[in-house]
C-alpha cells in the first residue's frame, strides 16, 4: 500500500463512522474534523487494525500527531 | 430489513455503518415504541448504549438514554441526582462488570474471611436494586459477571475458595437468586455470552487499557444484543410463531422424491442425527408456547408422512396450521398470520432455501427471515437470535398451542351455523371474572404491553404499577378468564377503572384477539357497571385513545350503551350511568 491509499483508506473510514464525507489530508489533525471525538477514535482503531492487519501500540494509539503520522506508523515507517 | 442486525452479525460491519444504520432505523415509519432508559455504567458505556439503540429501534422501541457519568453507577442508583431523578426511566440498566469488583479474596483469607467479602460484593448490589425499585419502581436490567482471563491457581482458581473464577460464581449465583425471587430484575448474562464469544477475545486487555471498554470492541455489540432482548421481550416485542418448511428444514432431502425411506431423519447417520437434534429444538420452542406451523411445497400427504416418520420428534399435531401445497410461500405465509390474528412481525420464517427466504424477505419485510444454510448451525442461529427471550413463563405459553388448535376447531364449527348466535351459545361459554389476584400479576402485565388491536387506551404497565393498582382502594381491577367446550382459552382480557368522586374512568380496557367477537366484553363491562353501581358510581366514563393498530374498538364503548360527550382526533370520551344501564346481553355463564 502506498501512503496515498492508506490516507484514502482512512478517509473513507472515517466518513463511514462520521456518517458523512470527509476528505483527510497528511496535515490533518483530530481537532481538524468535527465530530471526532475519542470515541470514535476507538471505533477507527479496531477497525484500521483489523482491515489494514497492522498492530498498533497502546502508546501508538494514545498518541500520533496528524494523519500523515498514522499513516507513516500503519505502514511501519 | 436490516438484516444486519440479525445473528450472527459482522460485529466490524455493525462498527463502520453504526451512524448510518442508526438513521436509516429511525427513517422507518412505524409505530414507535417509546422507553427511557438510564445506563449506569462501571466502564466506559458510549458503545454499549449506541448498539443498544440500534437493537431496540430495530424491535421498534425508540429508546432515549441517560447515562451515567464514568463508572458512577452506584452514586446515581444510592444517591439520584437531578437529571436522573427528572428522567424518570421504564428502565434502569446496571452496566457493571468483574472490573467493579472491589475486593477479591486473598490467599491468607479464613473461610470466613471469604464469605464476609462476598456479602459486601453482593450487599453492594442489592442495595442499589431496592433503592432503584422504591425509586422509580421500573424494571431493572443487571450484568452479571465475566470470568476473569487470569487464573492464578489453575484449575483449582474455580473450585478453591480463594479463586477469583470461583468468586465470581459464587456472585452469580446469588444475582440468580435475587432475580428467582423478584420479577421486576433481570439478569444479562454476560458470564454465558463472554463464553460464547470466547472468554479471552471477550477480555481485551488492550481495549480496557485504552478505552475502559467492558469488552473488545468488536465483542461490545453483544452485550447490548443481549440487553436490548430482555426489553424488548419485557416490552411484548417477542415473537409468536415459528413458520417452518419441511425438505431440507426438518428432514434432509426432498420426501416428494426421495420417499420417506429416502430422507435422513433419526439416529442412522449424521445427517439424520442433526436434522433430529434440530427437531428437538423446535419441540422445546412449542412447549415454551411458540406456535409452531408448516409452510412447505410438497403434496400435504407426504408432509404428513414425513412427519409421522418413526424417527420424527415433531409430529402433525405439534403444529397449529400445517400449509403444505404448491401455493407460493409469501400466499402461505399470510393465510397463517390471518388464521392465527397475529401481526407479520410477530412471525420468524425458517426456510433452508435463499430463494424463498428472499421472497418473504421482499414480499413481508417485517418477518424474521434468519439465514439457515447447514443443519448443524439451525439451532444456534434461530437460537441466539432471541426471538423467543423469556422473562417469565406463565401458564399460558406452556398451553399456548392447545388454546390456538381449539380455536381452529371454533372457527371450523362457526361455518356450520348460520346463525352467529347459535354458534356462540353451542360453544357453552362460562367466564371467571374477578378482581385481580396475586398469582395471575404476570399475565395481566404481560397483557397490557403486548396486546394491541382490543386495546382501548394501550396503556403499558410495570408488574408493580399493576400491584399497585391491585392494592388501590379507588381502582376497580378485573381480570376475565373464558372456558368453552374446546378448551380454556386463559386469562384473556383486563379492565382497571379508577374512581374519584362520584366518576370511575376506565383507564384500561384490553382483550387478547383470541376471543374476539365472543360476547365476553358485554360481560366484562356488565361486571363494571355492577361494580361501579355499588360503589354508588354515577358516572362510568370510557376513553378511547386512537392508535394505528386498534381501530376495530374505535366505537366499542357506543355499541355497548355508553353515550360519547367529548370526541377530537386523538381522543373520544363516552359515558355511562350505572343506575339507568340495562346489562348486555351475552351467551356467556358467569362464574361466582
Amino acid at each position: 500500500m502506498t501512503k496515498e491509499q492508506v490516507i484514502r483508506y482512512l478517509s473513507e473510514t472515517l466518513s463511514d463512522l462520521l456518517d458523512r464525507e470527509v476528505v483527510l489530508d497528511e496535515t490533518t489533525r483530530q481537532s481538524d474534523v468535527d465530530g471526532w471525538d475519542s470515541l470514535t477514535t476507538m471505533t477507527f482503531m479496531v477497525l484500521i487494525e483489523n482491515d489494514l492487519h497492522v498492530q498498533m501500540s497502546i502508546e501508538e494509539i494514545s498518541r500520533f500527531e496528524n494523519i500523515g503520522a498514522l499513516a507513516d506508523r500503519i505502514l511501519g515507517k | 430489513m436490516f438484516e444486519e442486525l440479525n445473528y450472527p452479525f459482522d460485529p466490524e460491519l455493525l462498527l463502520r455503518r453504526r451512524a448510518s444504520l442508526r438513521r436509516r432505523l429511525l427513517a422507518q415509519e412505524i409505530n414507535w415504541t417509546d422507553k427511557r432508559i438510564a445506563v449506569l455504567g462501571g466502564a466506559t458505556t458510549h458503545d454499549v448504549v449506541a448498539y443498544l439503540e440500534l437493537f431496540l429501534l430495530r424491535n421498534g422501541i425508540r429508546p432515549t438514554f441517560y447515562e451515567s457519568e464514568y463508572g458512577k453507577y452506584w452514586e446515581d442508583a444510592m444517591f439520584g441526582n437531578p437529571e436522573l431523578d427528572a428522567f424518570s426511566p421504564d428502565v434502569v440498566y446496571l452496566a457493571t462488570g468483574t472490573y467493579n469488583i472491589k475486593q477479591f479474596p486473598a490467599l491468607r483469607d479464613s473461610k470466613d474471611d471469604v464469605s464476609a467479602k462476598l456479602d459486601a460484593e453482593y450487599d453492594r448490589y442489592e442495595k442499589m436494586w431496592d433503592r432503584l425499585r422504591e425509586k422509580f419502581g421500573c424494571v431493572i436490567l443487571q450484568n452479571n459477571f465475566e470470568f476473569p482471563s487470569a487464573r492464578l491457581l489453575g484449575n483449582a482458581d474455580g473450585w478453591d475458595i480463594h479463586g477469583q473464577t470461583r468468586f465470581v460464581r459464587e456472585l452469580n449465583i446469588r444475582f440468580d437468586r435475587y432475580a428467582e425471587a423478584h420479577g421486576d430484575l433481570f439478569i444479562n448474562d454476560i458470564c454465558w455470552q463472554s463464553a460464547a464469544c470466547g472468554l479471552d477475545a471477550w477480555n481485551s486487555r488492550k481495549h480496557w487499557h485504552l478505552y475502559k471498554s467492558p469488552a473488545a470492541l468488536t465483542l461490545v455489540p453483544y452485550i447490548s444484543f443481549n440487553a436490548a432482548n430482555i426489553i424488548k421481550a419485557l416490552f411484548g416485542k417477542n415473537k409468536k410463531a415459528l413458520v417452518l418448511d419441511l425438505d431440507n428444514t426438518l428432514w434432509g432431502g426432498v420426501i416428494g422424491d426421495d420417499g420417506i425411506e429416502g430422507i435422513a431423519l433419526g439416529q442412522d447417520n449424521s445427517e439424520g442425527q442433526a436434522y433430529s437434534e434440530f427437531q428437538r429444538y423446535v419441540k422445546r420452542l412449542g412447549e415454551m408456547g411458540v406456535l409452531l406451523c408448516v409452510n412447505s411445497k410438497n403434496d400435504e400427504e407426504n408432509a404428513l408422512a414425513g412427519l409421522n416418520h418413526p424417527d420424527s420428534v415433531l409430529h402433525p399435531d405439534d403444529f397449529v396450521i400445517i400449509k403444505a401445497n404448491w401455493n407460493s410461500k409469501d400466499g402461505n405465509l399470510r393465510d397463517i398470520v390471518r388464521t392465527l390474528n397475529i401481526l407479520p412481525e410477530s412471525v420468524v420464517f425458517a426456510d433452508d432455501n435463499p430463494a424463498e427466504r428472499e421472497i418473504i424477505r421482499v414480499g413481508m419485510p417485517e418477518v424474521a427471515t434468519p439465514d439457515l444454510t447447514a443443519v448443524e448451525d439451525y439451532v444456534r442461529i434461530l437460537d441466539h437470535n432471541g426471538y423467543f427471550e423469556t422473562t417469565s413463563i406463565s401458564q399460558d405459553d406452556l398451553h399456548r398451542a392447545e388454546m390456538y388448535h381449539a380455536n381452529i376447531l371454533r372457527e371450523e364449527s362457526q361455518h356450520r351455523f348460520t346463525d352467529y348466535t347459535e354458534y356462540l351459545k353451542s360453544l357453552d361459554m362460562r367466564a371467571e371474572i374477578r378482581r385481580f389476584e396475586p398469582l395471575y400479576l404476570p399475565r395481566i402485565t404481560q397483557l397490557t404491553n403486548k396486546t394491541n388491536q382490543f386495546n382501548l387506551t394501550t396503556r403499558r404497565y410495570q408488574q408493580q404499577e399493576i400491584e399497585q393498582c391491585m392494592q388501590d382502594e379507588n381502582c376497580i381491577c378485573l381480570y376475565g378468564k373464558l372456558y368453552d367446550k374446546f378448551g380454556d382459552n386463559g386469562l384473556v382480557s383486563v379492565l382497571i377503572a379508577r374512581c374519584e368522586g362520584d366518576v370511575a374512568e376506565i383507564e384500561l380496557f384490553l382483550m387478547s384477539c383470541r376471543v374476539l367477537k365472543r360476547g365476553f366484553e358485554q360481560a366484562m363491562i356488565n361486571r363494571l357497571i355492577e361494580e361501579a353501581k355499588s360503589r354508588g358510581v354515577r358516572r362510568v366514563r370510557g376513553v378511547y385513545l386512537p392508535t394505528a393498530k386498534n381501530k376495530m374498538v374505535k366505537d366499542l364503548y357506543g355499541e355497548t350503551g355508553f353515550t360519547r360527550v367529548e370526541s377530537s382526533e386523538d381522543r373520544t370520551v363516552w359515558e355511562a350511568d350505572p343506575s339507568a344501564f340495562s346489562p348486555l346481553p351475552h351467551t356467556i355463564a358467569i362464574e361466582d
